[in-house]
């Protein structure tokens, strides 16, 4: 597989976690001799000059890479959008090749089942544009890196940035990503160890909210009264 | 229980009515149930930029003064949300998805261990139960300048079960009570009879509860 196009899910401007992923991949693969087109996939609904460019970058594409956030514990729904575009594209031209489709998706939660959604709507999404999966990258504890680049975070930035070797390494060979590429970063935790963080994270949001002098468990609607049909 | 009820409408068009939705309507209005139905396609609902103002600034509140404003504030006094929506990839179809992102203020920034996982601790946890209406097929997606096209397809049986799950885990972080998914096939009728059978069962269930 030589040249890819990635879509980029974050909805965020600026500083992102997604982004640092994205560029992470994008160097690794492109120091491999490949190509990356990339896309921010941030407006909600791609407009006609987007669908354009959407169009322009899927002609000749041999992957298709789905970087993105979690909310709500699947994909959000700008992404979601922009995934209907891809297949509206393809349904339209019969004659385009079969997509090889990846994804590396993270949440602020330091566990991955939550991600296991995600994943398989991705693999729907690739079954409908009769695609080929080759897996991904779910990741947990993406606040801790808070759109940091990978090289400021220590072994943790250094693992991290071995999974994206090993990811464009399949990628390019148009190999499933196995899970030993994803190991390193994969928190498959105790639960006793969530079990004991939950009260440390909830003594900094404290502190934090303290700071900011507000009531972070208010509850605004609470007051309001509402006419119902 | 006075059976407030939220409808998300992802199946109506601007200007007209789905028959989903239509029979749902008149349902609720034949059991004099107390509702406020959001018609996707019409109603304008920003999307949710996870710019963490809801939970560091303006607490529990989004930014945006929009219809889903007005959504999420109901849904906190509500019993029911139903959910019309087609599935689409195993998940709810994008404006659907788009109002659900907007959930996330539902939550509080804090934490808390619950079947063995971490959550964060609900605003208003417990209040509404979900009754999910998705339909058995979908719209086939064709570029736009071949029109919009009538075709239909079948939601393949992976996808269904994917989207069951995804919806049980939406329900658990979501607080509901209680979660129903109930498939509909426009084509073949019956809709009413399946509709009034799920909205009044998950109603019961609900009531038998809060009674015992």
């Amino acid at each position: 597989m030589n040249k890819i196009l990635i879509l980029n899910g974050s909805p965020r401007r600026g500083k992102s976690t997604t982004k640092i992923f994205v560029e992470a991949f994008t160097r690794h693969y492109e120091a491999l001799g490949g190509q990356v087109l990339c896309l921010s996939a941030r407006d909600p609904i791609p407009s006609g000059e987007e669908i354009i460019r959407l169009r322009n970058a899927l002609e000749g594409v041999d992957g298709l890479g789905l970087f993105f956030p979690l909310y709500v514990d699947s994909i959000p729904s700008n992404l979601l959008s922009w995934l209907n575009a891809v297949e509206s594209i393809l349904n339209g031209s019969p004659g385009q090749k079969p997509l090889q489709v990846f994804y590396a998706t993270q949440c602020g939660y330091p566990m991955t089942e939550n991600m296991k959604h995600a994943a398989a709507n991705c693999q729907c999404f690739t079954d409908a544009i009769h695609g080929q999966w080759l897996g991904g990258l779910s990741y947990g504890g993406g606040v801790m890196i808070n759109g940091r680049p990978l090289e400021e975070l220590g072994r943790k930035g250094e693992k991290l940035d071995g999974v994206f070797a090993g990811m464009a390494r399949c990628v390019s060979q148009g190999k499933i990503i196995p899970e030993s590429v994803t190991h390193p970063v994969f928190q498959r935790k105790s639960p006793l160890l969530f079990l004991l963080m939950v009260p440390l994270l909830n003594l900094i949001i404290r502190q934090d909210e303290r700071k900011a002098g507000l009531d972070y468990r208010a509850r605004p609607y609470d007051s309001l009264r509402f006419d119902w049909d | 229980m006075n059976r407030q009820s939220v409808i998300l409408d992802g199946l109506s068009s601007k200007t007209q009515l789905h028959p989903a939705a239509e029979t749902c309507l008149h349902i609720l209005k034949t059991l004099k149930i107390p509702h406020k139905s959001f018609n996707l396609a019409a109603d304008s609902m920003g999307p949710c930029i996870d710019c963490r103002v809801c939970s560091q600034k303006t607490v529990g509140q989004c930014f945006r003064r929009d219809k889903g404003s007005e959504l999420t504030a109901r849904l906190s006094m509500a019993d029911y949300l139903i959910i019309l929506t087609e599935v689409r990839y195993g998940a709810y179809d994008q404006p659907v998805k788009q109002a659900i992102d907007r959930f996330s203020l539902m939550g509080t920034p804090y934490f808390h261990f619950r079947g063995g996982q971490m959550h964060h601790v609900g605003r208003y946890p417990g209040r509404f139960s979900q009754l999910v209406f998705p339909l058995h097929d979908r719209a086939r997606l064709m570029p736009s300048e071949s029109g919009s096209s009538t075709e239909r397809e079948e939601v393949r049986p992976e996808e269904r079960v994917v989207f069951e799950s995804l919806v049980r885990r939406d329900a658990e972080i979501l607080y509901c009570r209680k979660c129903m998914v109930s498939w509909l096939q426009v084509s073949q009728g019956g809709l009413k009879k399946t509709m009034e059978a799920s909205i009044l069962s998950l109603m019961d269930v609900m009531e038998r509860e809060a009674y015992a």
